[in-house]
C-alpha cells in the first residue's frame, strides 16, 4: 500500500510538472500550447546528447536548452499571434507542435533510441520493509521543491503578482503598467523549465526516446487539467496527483483478467469525477485565476 | 502647456461609429469633465487615450509627443492613470498587492512606499485591510481602492470613468471631496460623469459628447438648472 502511494506520488509529480506548464500559459494568456510536448522531446534528446557528462550538469543543462527552445517559441511564434482568438493559438501551437516534430524525426530517426541516465539514482532503498526507489525519491522531492519555489515566486515578488494580475485581467494589468512581453515570456521560462525537469524524470523513469515521446505526457496533462478544474493553477497539480493515484491504484489492485481495461477504467473515473463536480475537483465556475 | 491632446480622433466597432471626429485638450493642472447619454463613447474616448481600444484615425499626444500606437503599458509609465467603469479591480489579489501592482508604473521604484502610503491616507478603509483579498471589497470600497491604486504611479494624468457609479450618496460626498484636493494639489483629471451637478462642481471644462460628436458647453451649470438643457445633453428626462 505505502509503496503504491509513493509510486503515485512519483507519477503524479512529473503529470504535474507537465500540467502546470500548460496551465500556466492558459492562464496568462489563454493559450492551449499544444508544442509543450515537443518541449519534454527536445529535454529528452538534449539529455541524450550529453549523455556521459554528470548527471547534475546534464541536467543543467537540458534546462537551458529547453527553456532557451520555449523563449524561442514565444519569440517567434506565438508572439506574432499575440491577441488572436484562442482558436488560432491552438492551430498555431498545433503546427509549431507538428513542426518540431518533424525536425526530430529528421535529425534523430524514427526508431526508439534508449540512454541510462540514472546512474547510482537506479538503486533502491530499504525503509521499515519497504522498498523504495531512489529515483522515486527524488522525483517526488524535487517536484516539490519546485512546486513550492514556484508558489513562493507567484506570491513574493513584484514580478509573480504581476503574473497573477495578467491571468485574472491581461489588458486591466497592462493598463497599470505590467510588461506584456516581460510576464509572457517569464511564463514560457517558467513553463519550458518544467517541461525540462519532467522530461529528465520521464527519460529516467522509462529510459527510451522516440520522437513523439511528448505526446502521452501532454494528453495526460490536459487531463489532469481538466480533473483538477480549468479555475486555478494549483488545481492543474491536485488533478495531476488525483490521476497519476486513480492509476497507480487500479494498476496495483484489478484483477489480472481486467488489467487490459485499466486506462479505460481510469477515464471512467475521471469521467464519475466530473459527473459530481463539473468544474473539476478544485475548479471554479468562473474566469481564470493563478 | 497642453498635457494631453485628442485631435480628430475616429473609433469604429465594426459597422458602429462610436466616435466620429473628437478634439480635445486637457491643459495640466486642469480638469475635463465629459456628459452623455449612454452609448454616447465616452468610455470609447477615455479606452483611447489608455490605449485599450483601437482608433480608425486621429492622433493622441502627451506633453507634445504623440502616442497614438503606444502600448497601455508605455503609456502608463509615460504618466497616464486609468480607472475604468468595472473598476479592473483584482479580486485573486490582496489590497496590498492590488495597491503595489500600479508601482511598476513609476520611474522611482524606490518611493513605492511611500506613495502606498498617501494612497492609504487618503483612503484609510484600506489601510486596515491591507492583507484582505480584494474581491471581499464592496462597490464604494471597490472604487476607493481602485482610485487609490492608480495614484499609486504618481499619474501625470488621471483618467476616470464615472466615478460616482453605483456609490451611495455619502460615499459619493468623501469621492468627490477627495478628487478635488488631487485636483486642488494640481493633479490634471479627464473624467466620464453623469453625475452632472458633482461633475460641473469639480470641472473647469465641461463637454457633452452625443453620438460619438463632441461640443464643449459655455455655460454647464444650465445642465443642472435647465431641463431642456439637460435633456438635449444628456438624453433624459
Ligand atoms: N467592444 C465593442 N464592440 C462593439 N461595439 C462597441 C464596443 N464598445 C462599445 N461599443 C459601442 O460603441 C458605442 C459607444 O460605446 P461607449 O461604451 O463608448 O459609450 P458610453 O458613452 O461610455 O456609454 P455608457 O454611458 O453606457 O457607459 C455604443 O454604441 C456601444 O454599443
Ligand atoms: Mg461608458
Amino acid at each position: 500500500m505505502a509503496q503504491n502511494l509513493i509510486n503515485a506520488l512519483s507519477l503524479g509529480s512529473l503529470y504535474a510538472l507537465i500540467a502546470l506548464g500548460i496551465a500556466l500559459l492558459f492562464s496568462i494568456m489563454g493559450l492551449i500550447n499544444f508544442a509543450h510536448g515537443e518541449l519534454i522531446t527536445i529535454g529528452g534528446y538534449t539529455l541524450l546528447a550529453f549523455h556521459g557528462l554528470p548527471l547534475a550538469v546534464a541536467v543543467a543543462l537540458t534546462v537551458a536548452v529547453v527553456v532557451a527552445a520555449a523563449l524561442t517559441m514565444e519569440r517567434l511564434a506565438f508572439r506574432p499571434a499575440r491577441g488572436a482568438s484562442g482558436e488560432t493559438l491552438l492551430m498555431t501551437s498545433f503546427a509549431l507542435s507538428l513542426l518540431v516534430q518533424g525536425g526530430v524525426l529528421l535529425k534523430e530517426g524514427a526508431d526508439p533510441q534508449s540512454v541510462n541516465v540514472l546512474g547510482s539514482l537506479g538503486a533502491s532503498v530499504d525503509v521499515g520493509g519497504m522498498t523504495i526507489g531512489k529515483l522515486d525519491v527524488a522525483i517526488i522531492g524535487v517536484t516539490g521543491v519546485l512546486l513550492i519555489g514556484l508558489a513562493w515566486f507567484l506570491r513574493a515578488t513584484p514580478l509573480g503578482v504581476q503574473m497573477r494580475a495578467a491571468a485574472e485581467d491581461f489588458t486591466m494589468a497592462r493598463a497599470l503598467g505590467v510588461r506584456a512581453d516581460r510576464v509572457v515570456a517569464t511564463a514560457f521560462g517558467v513553463s519550458g523549465a518544467f517541461a525540462a525537469v519532467a522530461a529528465v524524470f520521464l527519460v529516467a523513469r522509462t529510459g527510451t526516446l522516440t520522437p513523439s515521446m511528448g505526446l502521452t505526457p501532454v494528453l495526460l496533462g490536459f487531463v489532469a487539467i481538466v480533473l483538477g478544474g480549468l479555475g486555478r493553477l494549483w488545481a492543474a497539480a491536485i488533478g495531476a496527483y488525483v490521476l497519476a493515484l486513480l492509476s497507480v491504484m487500479l494498476q496495483a489492485y484489478l484483477p489480472t483478467g481486467l488489467a487490459a481495461y485499466r486506462d479505460a477504467l481510469v477515464y471512467l473515473g475521471i469521467i464519475v469525477i466530473l459527473l459530481f463536480r463539473p468544474h473539476g475537483i478544485a475548479g471554479r465556475p468562473q474566469g481564470v485565476r493563478v | 502647456m497642453t498635457l494631453l491632446e485628442i485631435a480628430d480622433l475616429h473609433i469604429s466597432y465594426g459597422p458602429v461609429d462610436a466616435v466620429r471626429g473628437v478634439t480635445l485638450d486637457v491643459e495640466k493642472g486642469g480638469v475635463v469633465a465629459i456628459v452623455g447619454p449612454n452609448g454616447a463613447g465616452k468610455t470609447s474616448i477615455l479606452s483611447a487615450v489608455q490605449g485599450l481600444v483601437r482608433t480608425r484615425s486621429g492622433t493622441i499626444r502627451l506633453r507634445g509627443a504623440e502616442i497614438t500606437d503606444w502600448s497601455p503599458e508605455r503609456r502608463a509609465r509615460a504618466g497616464i492613470a486609468f480607472v475604468p467603469e468595472s473598476r479592473g479591480i483584482f479580486g485573486s489579489l490582496s489590497i496590498a498587492e492590488n495597491l503595489s501592482l500600479a508601482a511598476c508604473a513609476l520611474a522611482e521604484k524606490a518611493t513605492a512606499a511611500a506613495q502606498i502610503e498617501r494612497s492609504l491616507e487618503l483612503f484609510p478603509v484600506l489601510a486596515d485591510r491591507l492583507n484582505q483579498r480584494a474581491s471581499v471589497l464592496s462597490g464604494g470600497e471597490r472604487q476607493q481602492l481602485a482610485i487609490g491604486r492608480a495614484l499609486v504611479s504618481s499619474p501625470d494624468l488621471l483618467v476616470l470613468d464615472e466615478p460616482s457609479l453605483g456609490l451611495a450618496p455619502v460615499i459619493l460626498d468623501g469621492l468627490f471631496a477627495s478628487l478635488a484636493a488631487l485636483r486642488d494639489e494640481g493633479r490634471t483629471i479627464l473624467v466620464v460623469e453623469q453625475n452632472v451637478s458633482r461633475a460641473v462642481r469639480l470641472a473647469d471644462h465641461v463637454y457633452s459628447l452625443r453620438g460619438g460628436l463632441l461640443e464643449r458647453l459655455e455655460n454647464p451649470q444650465d445642465l443642472v438648472g435647465d431641463p431642456a438643457f439637460r435633456a438635449k445633453h444628456l438624453g433624459m428626462e
